[in-house]
């Protein structure tokens, strides 16, 4: 049987706390010499959050805002810059490797790509099991039963244990990463985008597999999705990330129907529609792209393409402030609006 | 150059072909593609037909391996090899182009029929400037000079909403962003005005707020050219919007097409119902599950006897797994040409 993390500790915790969060990468060089300078890429930017035990939490932004690596950088794949990661009140900033090493059990990652995540050299059964072994948390001789009960619970003929990754579709894939990712019996698991490489019908089998399994075994989750839909059927809560830094954040009801940054507006006013339904699609409409982290525009990041920018927007930078309690919101139009209140 | 009497006269942002409306620019009959591989023959697409008049957007939807992708390349004829058209016609403004040589058929595309794919970074030549890439066509197709057709690619760019075209023109690919990229491989196909564009999921690389631009694009272009657009996606929500007929495909055949509006709110086949299930929405109530389809598609090289959605079907008979249905009308009364291939459907 697949074991329940411990709910005993009260299921309101924060389980899971980033405080200022910069994760920089270098960037291109400045000049054309190979010792010339580095550019900075502020992949994520001054990031706050919490995760209360049992929740999801849905990130959500478009390519290149730097959601997948607020997502490394909580389980110290990527080391950050600066900033704190707590993880159950510890700071993995601080800790040494040997401490991480024994913590990554509590937490796993689910890969976007389920084909570039599986050693293709590995059957499916040993890359399930491998973090069995590591910790040394199932004995030899349980170990196929336990292999067989992740498969199961994933949905996976325990049969096929012996077989190879490339026997399988994208969707068992994913199936076989969600399974590896729990062995382990974490506490704490990051969905990077866990869907969007599969079909639809695929799609919706694995969002209805994460929910049972978060339930059922208690689950803190960070879901990470370019898409609104998938976060909006996973998430508790959702925070929408803009050029590495949070612009709104709020339970997902909430923000689903009274969206307060003009970037939400425009994520939710993008998505298609019928074209018979009530309100056609089209009413926001964002021109441009997405400007370069290397080189953000000054002020507010998102004032180059937003329809209801200020002069103002232009020269300051908003701060994430809470507009409606547990609604936060990073944009002048708003906490102006509070600060008059 | 080829010359190709149908279409020679045809110019974008008239209606010169207006007498054409009527008949379909693009016509497609029982169209069978094969791939002969180690393993035995997979048939992609069994018994494709479909029509598309000018100014009509026709949506093609189904999920990876369904055909969608071969039938855009059969329509190009451009289909890889060992890829062949086993049976079948495709006419496209009343000429068969299965009977053409390769050389007449090269004529076509441009003029007659092009495509925009999902991959615009691959689709377009990185070693040579963009512009080049768009005054080409025209120049080869259309006999116009260089300056002339430098003149109308620097136009196109501006027409897709490539902002500062003239300094975009020198510019190679690598120098684009992904939409940019996406609007510039659309002016490519634009460029010699066709009867027929052909968009092989051009949005799913990209991001919501960018397809918004891409799709509007699509639709602004039909508007002003009239050509006769096929849009291939796994998107329900895109066809939705976009289509005014939809086509939707399993295993390698049409299994429900009609106007887009009944199909996808009256749906007369169990897998256009259960894709529309699983389908995400952005209103509703999120704290049921999804009605996913169980199991996974079939194998094309080993389809069951019967229906191929019978394994996972909910509502299967003993018949679904003995023969295969054949696509007639949903009988439901509402819409002449709403079709299903399902044993099931209200005869």
């Amino acid at each position: 049987m697949i074991t329940p993390g411990n709910p005993a500790s009260g299921l309101d915790d924060v389980i899971v706390s980033v405080r200022g969060l910069k994760t920089y990468y270098p960037g291109p060089h400045k000049g054309f010499w190979p010792w010339s300078g580095r550019l900075t890429v502020k992949a994520v930017d001054d990031v706050s959050l919490d995760i209360r035990r049992g929740q999801t939490l849905g990130l959500v932004g478009e390519s290149g805002c730097g959601k997948t690596t607020v997502g490394r950088s909580l389980l110290q794949l990527v080391r950050p810059t600066a900033g704190e990661v707590f993880f159950e009140g510890q700071d993995l900033r601080k800790l040494k490797d040997d401490e991480l090493y024994a913590l990554r059990k509590r937490m796993q990652i689910i890969f976007q790509d389920p084909y570039a995540s599986l050693d293709p050299r590995a059957t499916v059964g040993f890359t399930i099991s491998e973090g069995l072994l590591i910790h040394k948390l199932t004995s030899p001789a349980e170990l196929p039963d336990r292999v067989a009960d992740l498969m199961t619970t994933v949905g996976l003929n325990p049969a096929f244990e012996n077989r190879y990754p490339h026997e399988f579709s994208g969707g068992q894939r994913q199936r076989v990463g969600i399974a590896r990712a729990l062995a382990t019996n974490p506490t704490f698991i990051v969905g990077d985008e866990p869907i969007s490489a599969l079909d639809v019908s695929i799609q919706a089998q694995i969002i209805n597999l994460l929910r049972t399994l978060r339930d059922q075994l208690h689950l803190t989750m960070l879901f990470i999705s370019h898409d609104l839909r998938a976060v909006r059927y996973l998430s508790d809560d959702v925070a929408v990330m803009y050029l590495g830094k949070i612009v709104e954040m709020a339970g997902t009801d909430e923000l689903f129907a009274s969206p307060l940054h003009p970037y939400t507006q425009a994520l939710l006013g993008s998505t298609p529609k019928p074209s018979w339904s009530a309100d056609p699609a089209e009413a926001v409409m964002l021109t441009g792209d997405v400007p370069s982290p290397i080189n953000p525009p000054q002020g507010c990041y998102f004032s180059t393409r937003c329809p209801r920018v200020m002069a103002r927007c232009r020269e300051a930078q908003p701060a994430l402030v809470e507009a409606q309690p547990g609604h936060k919101v990073a944009c002048f139009l708003l906490s102006d609006a509070v600060n008059l209140v | 150059m080829i010359d190709a009497p149908s279409v020679k006269g045809f110019q974008p942002g008239t209606f010169a072909a207006q007498a054409r409306l009527e008949a379909p620019v693009l016509d497609v009959r029982d169209l069978q593609v094969q791939y002969p591989t180690r393993e035995g023959i997979v048939t992609a697409l069994d018994g494709l037909s479909m029509q598309v008049k000018a100014g009509e957007i026709v949506g093609l939807v189904g999920e990876s391996g369904c055909g969608k992708s071969t039938a855009a390349l059969s329509f190009m004829r451009l289909l890889p090899k060992p890829g062949r058209i086993a049976a079948g016609s495709i006419t496209l403004d009343g000429r068969d182009i299965l009977k053409l040589s390769e050389r007449e058929m090269r004529g076509l595309r441009g003029p007659s029929v092009a495509m925009i794919f999902q991959d615009a970074l691959t689709a377009l030549d990185p070693t040579m400037p963009v512009g080049k890439q768009i005054a080409e066509p025209l120049r080869l197709h259309k006999g116009l000079s260089g300056g002339a057709a430098r003149a109308r690619a620097i136009e196109l760019l501006g027409q897709v909403g490539i902002p500062d075209p003239e300094r975009r023109f020198g510019q190679y690919s690598h120098e684009f962003s992904g939409g940019m990229r996406q609007r510039a491989m659309i002016a490519v196909a634009l460029s010699c005005g066709p009867r027929l564009l052909i968009a092989d999921e051009p949005t799913t690389a990209l991001d919501v707020t960018v397809q918004r631009q891409i799709l509007r694009l699509i639709r602004e272009l039909r508007d002003t050219s009239g050509a006769a657009v096929v849009y291939i996606t796994h998107d329900v929500g895109v066809v939705a919007e976009l289509c005014a007929r939809v086509i939707v495909m399993y295993a390698g055949r049409a299994v429900e097409t009609g106007p887009t509006q009944r199909v996808f709110t009256a749906p007369a086949h169990p897998y256009t119902a259960g894709l529309l299930g699983s389908t995400l929405e952005l209103t509703g109530d999120r704290s049921l599950p999804l009605n996913a389809i169980p199991g996974l598609p079939p194998e094309l090289i080993d389809l069951p006897a019967g229906c191929a959605f019978a394994p996972r079907c909910p509502l299967a008979v003993r018949q679904c797994q003995e023969a295969r249905p054949a696509l007639e009308a949903a009988g439901d009364g509402h819409a002449v040409d709403h079709q299903v291939a399902c044993w099931l459907r209200e005869a």
